[in-house]
């Protein structure tokens, strides 16, 4: 089949046109991200300096404010803290649940570690509450054991 | 040193990929554009098999780690060395020089691809470890499988539900295997991310001009890269760029095979990045099923029952050790399948889903939405540049085509019928599934342009006349 140059090179032009300028105007557009698109590296800094002070297989609790199933802010927290501390398993902790219905309520009781975002002196009575003790720090965030190290 | 250990980490499968794509379908013509589409597919190809051998190590009771990664290069050395000497002496086939506008297309996809290559690293640095579902699912599993060592499979506690412990393996045993070679670096599932992103449109521009000329797949590929979904989620470090890219692969393979039944060394490969889809999302599975059911459809048609089966099987054996995998991983590693979609429902409810047509109404209208390069009317584009290039609408009648238009019926009866809440299914995966068939859907399009004659063969009539 003879196609006509004309319409061979049309076809060209167009297919390099969108080839081309779409990807360089992606380029040039402002970023398409959700709120915690760059908290990753945040909580890898963070966060990875209390893995020393976890132990192979360890349960890590993750102290929330809600229940992250209907909590956006506190799911992104356990995932975050999930993503830097694995293989740590982590699991959510509602500190209210903690200090209204008991340790067990609140599953605690399951886990030999919590992650605590809490500056200073706040963490340490928290702990106490609790019945653990700080056991490592990086940046605003403790890592809560049963015993000190 | 971390550049210098990722660069063997993918070159030595990809050279193992390259010389037995080589030795099952011959190499590649001299032509650039051929060479270069068979180097893609054999990047994309040695990535997969890497993490199928890296799967069986764990499953032996390995870990991952630098010991793994000796073993690997290894293994991957010696296979090659044995394909290197059976290729001695193998010459490529002669390929006749494209026109002038051919020359042109391919130095456009050249530049095209250099700018794609600036866009993906700009969404890179913007987004270096990925969106979401990158670092909530696919990058942690990598993270389990490197840092967790022989207690990889604490990976897939019921605790961790929430980051889908069913979705199979293929990307983070990936990952987890360059975080082998090269210790853990965020540069490992970024590098992985892009050379999905950027090959699959040069492996499409291959199996297109293989069959349409350098102009048809030069103008296909660079559709696909114009794609802004693309683009968006191969940065975002998202499977959905991978299954696409094998189920692309795959469909070329596996429909050249249909024309040339004695290639059972194309229908094989075919099979294997088919298979390779289904071991990176479970969606991959479904889109190779619908693979397999108008593969063996098209060459019953052609040639009978008895003859299809026969070809079919060549490519049940490429899909093999993927399926296998795959099985594995199902069976004793994570037992649940899409646990979410599978949630009981009574036929009373099924039924008033599936009669409802203001549901029909909200999936289509969402579909004809979120459908790749809609924005930008890329889809009247995809059609009607194959038209003006003489598209044969005969020629449609492809494992490319209707595969792609069976996955997307089947995209349709899944959220026609799902438990979750329809509006937020929609929204969060609508646009991803949609992508899977993008590249093939080209593929089908463009590869049913009738190639233009070659400068030598039109000189010729013009000196007959």
């Amino acid at each position: 089949m003879r196609l006509s140059p004309l319409r061979r090179s049309l076809a060209l032009l167009v297919a390099a046109a969108l080839g081309l300028a779409l990807p360089a105007y992606r380029l040039f557009q402002g970023p398409r991200r959700s709120p915690a698109a760059n908290s990753p590296g945040e909580a890898d800094a963070v966060l990875s300096p209390l893995r020393a002070a976890l132990p192979p297989g360890a349960r890590l609790g993750v102290a929330v404010l809600e229940d992250p199933a209907t909590s956006a802010s506190d799911a992104a927290r356990l995932y975050l803290t999930e993503y830097a501390l694995a293989p740590a398993i982590a699991t959510p902790v509602m500190l209210r649940d903690c200090f209204e219905r008991g340790r067990e309520a609140c599953g605690l009781g399951k886990v030999g570690f919590l992650t605590l975002a809490a500056p200073e002196p706040h963490a340490t009575q928290i702990a106490a509450l609790l019945g653990l003790v700080p056991v490592a720090r990086s940046g605003e965030v403790v890592l809560l054991g049963r015993r000190a190290p | 040193m971390t550049a210098l250990a990722l660069g063997a980490a993918l070159a030595l499968p990809a050279a193992f990929a390259y010389l037995l794509l080589g030795r099952l379908l011959g190499p590649p013509s001299r032509d650039l554009l051929a060479v270069g589409a068979r180097l893609a597919e054999a990047i994309l190809l040695g990535l997969g098999l890497s993490a199928l051998l890296a799967f069986a190590w764990l499953l032996a009771g390995g870990r991952l780690g630098g010991p793994y990664a000796a073993v690997d290069a290894g293994a991957f050395v010696i296979a090659a060395a044995g394909l290197a000497r059976a290729a001695r002496g193998v010459r490529p086939a002669p390929s006749s020089p494209p026109d002038a506008l051919g020359r042109a297309a391919q130095v456009a996809l050249a530049l095209g691809l250099v700018v794609a290559t600036a866009a993906v690293v700009g969404g890179i640095a913007r987004l270096p470890h990925g969106e979401w579902d990158a670092w909530a699912i696919w990058n942690l599993r990598a993270r389990f499988l490197l840092r967790a060592g022989s207690a990889w499979r604490d990976a897939f506690v019921p605790d961790l539900a929430w980051s889908r412990p069913e979705y199979p393996l293929l990307l983070p045993l990936a990952v987890a295997r360059l975080f082998a070679y090269a210790g853990e670096t965020t540069a490992a599932p970024q590098l992985v991310a892009a050379l999905f992103t950027l090959l699959a449109p040069v492996a499409l521009a291959g199996a297109v001009a293989r069959r349409s000329g350098p102009l048809a797949g030069g103008g296909a590929a660079l559709l696909l890269l114009a794609t802004p979904s693309w683009i968006w989620f191969g940065t975002c470090q998202y499977a959905d760029v991978p299954v696409a890219s094998y189920l692309l692969i795959g469909f070329a393979l596996a429909g050249a095979s249909l024309e040339a039944p004695e290639e059972r060394g194309r229908a094989a490969m075919g099979g294997l990045a088919l298979g390779l889809a289904g071991f990176t999302k479970n969606e991959g599975l479904a889109g190779a099923a619908c693979a397999f059911v108008v593969w063996g459809l098209l060459a019953w048609r052609a040639r009978g029952a008895r003859a299809a089966l026969r070809e079919l099987s060549a490519v049940g054996a490429g899909a093999a050790l993927p399926a296998l995998a795959w099985a594995t991983f199902h069976l004793a590693v994570s037992p649940g399948i899409a646990p979410a979609l599978t949630q009981s429902q009574s036929a009373a409810s099924l039924a008033a889903k599936v009669l409802d047509p203001e549901r029909w109404t909200t999936i289509l209208g969402h579909a004809a939405g979120v459908f790749p390069g809609v924005e930008l009317w890329l889809p009247a584009a995809a059609l009607a540049l194959p038209v003006l290039l003489g598209l044969r609408p005969r020629a449609l009648a492809s494992v490319a085509m209707l595969a792609p238009a069976l996955i997307f019926l089947q995209t349709i009866a899944v959220f026609l019928v799902t438990p979750l809440p329809l509006a937020w299914h929609l929204s969060s995966a609508m646009n991803r599934v949609l992508l899977h068939p993008w590249p093939a859907l080209l593929l089908a399009l463009f590869g049913a342009v009738p190639p233009a004659e070659a400068p030598a063969a039109s000189a010729a009539r013009s000196a007959a006349r």
